[in-house]
């Protein structure tokens, strides 16, 4: 397990409007947050640059003591550090669920040994060989938190990874998040359910484009 | 679990991206091919149309006398046999008569030098408007160099003749003197050549069959005296020479209608060379517009494919990597577009010769110079080298964010 120190500060982001305006986190090894907010206040752009696939206009990011360019291609960051489960899955259409969820392992060149435990935790065995679009919401969800727990990353994204679920997947889902968060992994968790929100150690709430504690 | 190789991958993605690929393809199949397609076509055109003028003998130098009067043509044999060094010359001449023994028809009667070893017909060509030489080929019986009372006759003549005849036999013919009298000679005809030229025998309007018939004799048919006394001759210089281009310039000196085969074949190479020059520019042309058409279709291929490129790189893809998936997928389609394009082209140029064959009985020679064949390969391979990269390191170019969101 890598060991992670992330500290963003004073970031903001807008596109034809402020979106983000000073937002600040410190994220550790076992953390484990959620974030709530109303729809379009920002909470998937906070995670898209956490996750470093969005530049940030203004602030601070630091990760692991080295403060990190706006505008760089971090793939090796990506792929050494972050899980990501995204709101709308992002599973690539023409592949096959197994092939979705081995993906990062093409650009780690790195073995293995979870591929059979996450199917298994995760009920994923029928639909291995099915193609993305014949998908249930729902089944797409739980193949891309799959594919995002694959690699044992210490930093996971998660943007609603419970919203397509019924109450016994969300539990299964949550107690996973729980368990990674034991083994020392941070995990950043988007919601709209309030009671998930309350599986995590710190509640927050984007607000105007300030992060503020409930 | 092992990861699967790179290049594994690609071949995957191309599977899957198939119909997309294949539409792409059709484009690059049919630019391939009209590239192709024209080097080969004009360079055929170039081959075939002088292929005998550059199959000819370039040693060979024809004169005619304008007249009967072989003067001139003496002086020219003179001159070239001694003035250069490995150049042989001989004089003969043509006269024509009627065989009283086969319906009078027409025949001419090419009296040729003693022990002639070789004959040779003109072919007069559309495209440069210069005669050029070819041996003729014996086809039946004996040939050349012809024996004393020995004769080769051609194919029409022997039609005409069979089937009351087969080789050997006798033939009597009439010769016109400048006196008006007529000595005949006997002439026993070992040999069959092919026609000059291809018309079919007929009677003209006096009633008298006409052919294109032709007998070859010996001078030694005749005795020194009658030779210059014969009527209606009409003479001719063949010059075989090591240095053509001097034998032509000689005889150029004189007033006398000349076929030089060197001459004929670099009048061929000029206009191949000035035909090359246009074919450079529409070569040229056609790679532009290839190219912007292979864009093009590149461009539209990729937008089909953000949303993946996107996904990769938020998994953590480099941009070197992504750039080598779609680098190996471009070559992949361009390699294979190329063969299809080899393929086509092929079996169009098949079809081409069989219907060339078959419909017109002319042989067409498919020929690809190896200067057009070196720029299609350099040319089809540089251009998928290049647009693949083009697209590869497109694909990387826009915000990951944007890509995820282009779904
Ligand atoms: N590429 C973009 N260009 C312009 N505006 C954008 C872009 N991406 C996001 N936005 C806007 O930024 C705001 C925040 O978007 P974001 O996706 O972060 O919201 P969210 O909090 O995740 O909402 P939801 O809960 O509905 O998922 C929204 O108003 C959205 O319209
Ligand atoms: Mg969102």
């Amino acid at each position: 397990m890598e060991a992670l120190d992330l500290q963003i500060s004073h970031l903001s982001k807008a596109y034809h409007k402020p979106v983000l305006q000073d937002v600040c986190l410190a994220l550790r090894n076992g953390s484990f947050v959620s974030i709530l907010g109303r729809s379009g206040c920002g909470k998937s752009t906070l995670l898209n640059i956490l996750g470093l696939i969005e530049p940030w206009d203004r602030g601070e990011y630091v990760l692991n003591g080295r403060t990190l360019h706006r505008r760089e291609d971090h793939s090796r960051l990506r792929q050494k550090y972050i899980g990501f489960v995204f709101q709308s899955y992002h599973l690539i259409p023409t592949l096959s669920c197994r092939e979705n969820i081995l993906l990062p392992l093409l650009y780690s060149r790195q073995r293995t040994k979870r591929f059979e435990a996450l199917v298994e935790r995760l009920e994923l065995e029928p639909l291995l060989h099915r193609r993305v679009p014949t998908l249930s919401g729902g089944e797409k969800q739980r193949v891309a938190i799959a594919r995002a727990l694959l690699q044992d990353p210490c930093l996971i994204l998660a943007d609603e990874p419970t919203g397509n679920l019924d109450p016994k997947n969300r539990d299964v889902i949550l107690s996973l998040f729980r368990q990674e968060q034991k083994e020392g992994r941070a995990i950043v968790m988007i919601t709209h359910d309030a009671e998930a929100a309350r599986a995590a150690d710190q509640v927050l709430h984007l607000e105007g484009g300030v992060l503020c504690e409930t | 679990m092992r990861p699967e190789s790179r290049i594994h991958h690609a071949v995957r993605m191309l599977r899957r991206n198939l119909r997309s690929y294949a539409m792409l393809s059709i484009t690059l199949v049919f630019s391939f091919s009209v590239l192709l397609g024209y080097f080969l076509f004009s360079d055929s055109r170039g081959y075939n149309d002088f292929k005998e003028i550059f199959s000819s003998p370039r040693e060979i130098v024809m004169a005619y006398a304008r007249s009967e009067d072989p003067t001139e043509l003496q002086v020219l044999k003179q001159q070239v046999t001694e003035q250069l060094p490995g150049t042989g010359a001989y004089l003969y001449f043509d006269v024509s008569t009627r065989l009283p023994q086969y319906g009078d028809v027409l025949a001419n009667v090419s009296v040729l030098p003693n022990q002639a070893s070789i004959v040779f017909r003109e072919v007069s060509d559309d495209v440069i408007f210069e005669n050029y030489t070819l041996p003729v080929t014996v086809v039946q019986g004996q040939g050349f160099p012809l024996g004393e009372n020995r004769a080769v006759i051609n194919r029409s003549l022997f039609r005409l003749l069979s089937p009351s005849e087969t080789l050997p036999f006798t033939l009597e013919i009439p010769f016109q003197m400048e006196d008006g009298s007529r000595i005949l000679r006997k002439v026993e005809v070992v040999g069959v050549c092919e026609d000059l030229s291809e018309v079919a025998p007929y009677y003209n309007s006096e009633g008298v069959l006409c052919a294109q018939t032709q007998i070859y004799v010996s001078q030694s048919l005749f005795s020194t005296e009658e030779l210059p006394r014969l009527s209606q001759r009409k003479p001719l210089l063949l010059i075989h020479s090591n240095a053509p281009e001097k034998a032509a310039a000689y005889a150029q000196q004189f007033d006398l209608v000349l076929h030089a085969v060197c001459r004929a074949q670099n009048a061929a190479i000029g206009e191949l060379h000035a035909r090359a020059k246009s074919k450079a520019l529409i070569a040229l042309v056609l790679h532009g517009l290839l190219c912007l058409n292979l864009y093009g279709c590149f461009s539209n291929a990729l937008s089909d494919r953000r949303y993946e490129i996107g996904i990769k790189r938020a998994l953590g893809a480099g941009k070197g990597t992504i750039v080598g998936q779609f680098f190996a997928e471009g070559i992949m389609v361009m390699l294979g577009s190329i063969l299809l394009a080899v393929l086509l082209i092929t079996g169009l140029a098949a079809i081409y010769k069989l219907y060339g064959l078959l419909v017109s009985g002319k042989q067409w020679i498919a020929y690809l110079t190896p200067y057009s064949l070196g720029m299609f390969l350099v040319s089809s391979v540089g251009m998928s080298l290049l647009l693949s990269l083009l697209f590869a390191f497109r694909a990387t170019g826009t915000e990951i964010a944007a890509q995820l969101k282009s779904e």
